[in-house]
């Protein structure tokens, strides 16, 4: 049942990943067409040099033909090469792919482990003092803009506790590991851009934990439970709470394009060397086959993430299984 | 009271009996205000939002006549000046009064946000009023677009769609000053391009659990035609659905629109709003030279989305005949 279940999802999600690689490849090249960033500029190119070179980068061929050639080497995993210095963009995402990811799951985990007991306690103690306070939170919290938090904090733990001789945080210049830095060193560059992004999802998950506890709380269930006289304690986080972190994972799941979204802007304010980071400094070097194989990248790297969380939940939750 | 209304009404509650109408010829958008006043709370921030669109309209007189400054003249005598009589809210790093940025720069934030909004529901609305109605085939095609569309990250989408825009205007950009430019227009209009997938799908899913009710079928069988069904008599009741959604978006876009000037694909200098304010205040080392240049703006964009998401809530409990109960 399991197995059939996940064979259907996988086939359901191949035609959204090739619908996604058509929207962004028409995009792209249905506007930009045969342009190469400053070929014209230059005065000693002459006509031939430039449809030369338009012709070595296949961009004369007629555009299914283009999407053809593009699409086969995207599924062998060349994501293309660069226009302006001919890299491959795969190595390039590689390259820069451990540090998004260190930063996205190191924030899910964080925010998770947060937001559930936030949003139980919230549950168990409606319209108290600290239900309120956690709601206050969780609304301005998904008010904010993530860089503004980001540069509070700057503002706070690297220029004030500088400025009173405690050293503060990092606020930039992360370094991989993998060219030998210091795991400490490490750790204190991802603090500052862990905690923007982790704020901001505990902000929604936190909700959504409350409003899904109390939905478990009322359940028959529950009440079976208590009139079955067990402890309080046992029926809150045996019977209740188990029930109602399920469908987070879902939300997780429908949650990763945002997220991929957020920790671009935040490695934009910590200088982290990620993904969304590379992506901006390719698309103002007008390098648009880099952009363009970058965000096919993480959205095929999307759908992927939402394939596994559908699972998880069939596996999680037995009745998943049998509808639809 | 016009049979329009009855059928609201019906609708609405769900075909349950209305037991919460409070006079015998109040409809179901003259309930709802009457319940929306009555939330003190949601109000409150309704309140405030008038008051930040209202001061960003006025800013020209602002301008003229509180301040005395113009937004991009510069005093490079006076910079990062402190909050002081001349300066109510200081000076950035080319003594340009801050206070004067702030009513200027919510004109484009809340501009953009409005424009876009509008914009991003409009074809949210119609494409999904045509999946829920005619279901089906079209529902199938226009809905998986959607799903492909809301794959893609929004800011790598908005980095693509803007890395774009200089070719189609006929400029080169790989000229080395050339850097993305957007007037607030066209940022609306990405900005609304990139994020009407989620109206879609949800104005959507609300029309498809109409369209067997019998208003739709008692309008069909006296011949109104498709146009008719779906503008006329199918829209209204989704419309408190989409209004939810507008107030909720306006939010959404705010933080949009200062997330994309922070990376540097929004508004260019000197004409900012409020994310631009955000974005100079980071360079250099200005956050050593005034605090406030980092504080106010992003303050003005945390009041208008949480007064923008407040009075959506607001709005929803209010369009909502059951929550009269409460």
């Amino acid at each position: 049942m399991l197995i059939r279940y996940v064979a259907r999802r996988v086939a359901s999600s191949i035609p959204v990943a090739f619908g996604v690689t058509l929207i962004t490849f028409l995009l792209l090249h249905a506007v930009a067409g045969s342009f190469v960033p400053g070929l014209t500029l230059n005065p000693d190119m002459t006509p031939q040099d430039v449809e030369r070179i338009r012709h070595n980068l296949g961009l004369d061929q007629p555009l299914p033909v283009q999407y053809f050639i593009w699409i086969t080497g995207l599924l062998h995993g060349d994501f293309g090469h660069s226009l302006i210095d001919g890299t491959s963009v795969t190595s390039e995402i590689l390259a820069r792919l451990p540090n998004t990811l260190e930063l996205v799951s190191t924030s899910i985990l964080l925010a998770l482990l947060i937001a559930v007991p936030l949003g139980s306690a919230g549950a168990l103690r409606v319209g108290s003092l600290l239900d309120r306070v956690i709601t206050l939170m969780s609304v301005a919290g998904i008010s904010m803009p993530s860089f503004w938090i980001g540069l509070l904090l700057i503002l706070v733990l690297s220029i004030w506790l500088h400025s009173i001789g405690y050293g503060g945080l990092p606020s930039s210049g992360a370094q991989s590991p993998i060219g030998g830095g210091d795991p400490l060193d490490r750790l204190a560059h991802l603090a500052m851009p862990a905690t923007v992004l982790t704020f901001y999802y505990v902000a929604i998950w936190s909700r959504f934990t409350r409003s899904s506890m109390l939905e478990a709380l009322s359940q028959e269930y529950v009440k079976t439970a208590r009139a079955k006289g067990l402890r309080e304690r046992r029926v809150v986080f045996i019977h209740a709470l188990r029930n109602a972190i399920v469908p987070l994972v879902t939300l997780v799941g429908l949650e990763l394009p945002g997220l991929f979204s957020g920790a671009a802007l935040v490695e934009v304010v910590f200088g982290w060397p990620g993904v969304g980071n590379l992506a901006l400094q390719k698309a103002f070097e007008y390098d648009f086959t880099t952009v363009l194989g970058i965000t096919t990248f993480v959205s095929i790297f999307v759908v992927m993430g939402n394939l596994v969380a559908d699972v998880l939940l069939a596996i999680l939750d037995p009745r998943v299984k049998y509808k639809t | 009271m016009s049979t329009s209304n009855l059928i609201t009404q019906e609708v609405v509650t769900g075909g349950q009996t209305a037991g919460v109408l409070e006079g015998p010829s109040e409809g179901y958008w003259k309930q709802s205000w009457t319940r929306l006043r009555r939330d003190r709370f949601g109000m409150t921030f309704a309140v405030i939002l008038a008051v930040l669109g209202a001061l960003s309209l006025a800013a020209p007189a602002i301008s003229a006549l509180v301040t005395h400054y113009d937004p991009n003249s510069q005093d490079l005598t006076d910079i990062f000046g402190r909050a002081s009589t001349a300066h109510w809210l200081g000076t950035d790093e080319l003594g340009r009064d801050t206070l004067t940025r702030l009513v200027w720069g919510g004109r484009i934030s809340l501009g953009v946000a409005l424009l876009s909004v509008t914009l991003f529901i409009t074809i949210g609305t119609t494409v999904g009023m045509f999946a829920g109605y005619y279901r089906g085939i079209i529902d199938e095609i226009l809905m998986r677009a959607v799903d492909m569309l809301l794959a893609i990250p929004p800011i790598f989408l908005f980095i693509l769609v803007s890395s774009l825009l200089p070719i189609p205007i006929g400029l080169d950009p790989g000229h080395p000053w050339f850097i993305i430019r957007h007037n607030p227009i066209s940022l609306a209009v990405v900005i609304a391009s990139v994020s009407w997938g989620w109206v879609a799908r949800l104005v959507r899913n609300e029309v498809l659990s109409l369209r067997d009710r019998d208003f739709v079928l008692a309008a069909h069988s006296l011949g109104a035609s498709d146009w008719r069904l779906m503008f006329r008599h199918l829209l209204p009741n989704v419309l408190p659905v989409i209004i939810v959604a507008a107030s909720l978006g306006v939010g959404q876009i705010v933080l949009v629109e200062a997330g994309l000037d922070f990376i540097g694909v929004g508004i260019q200098p000197p004409d900012a709003s409020w994310g631009d304010m955000l974005t100079n205040a980071q360079r250099e080392d200005f956050l050593y030279h005034s605090p406030l240049l980092v504080i106010l703006p992003g303050a003005a964009i945390l009041l208008s989305v949480l007064s923008a998401n407040m009075l959506g809530n607001a709005m929803r409990d209010a369009f909502d005949p059951r929550s009269a109960n409460r």
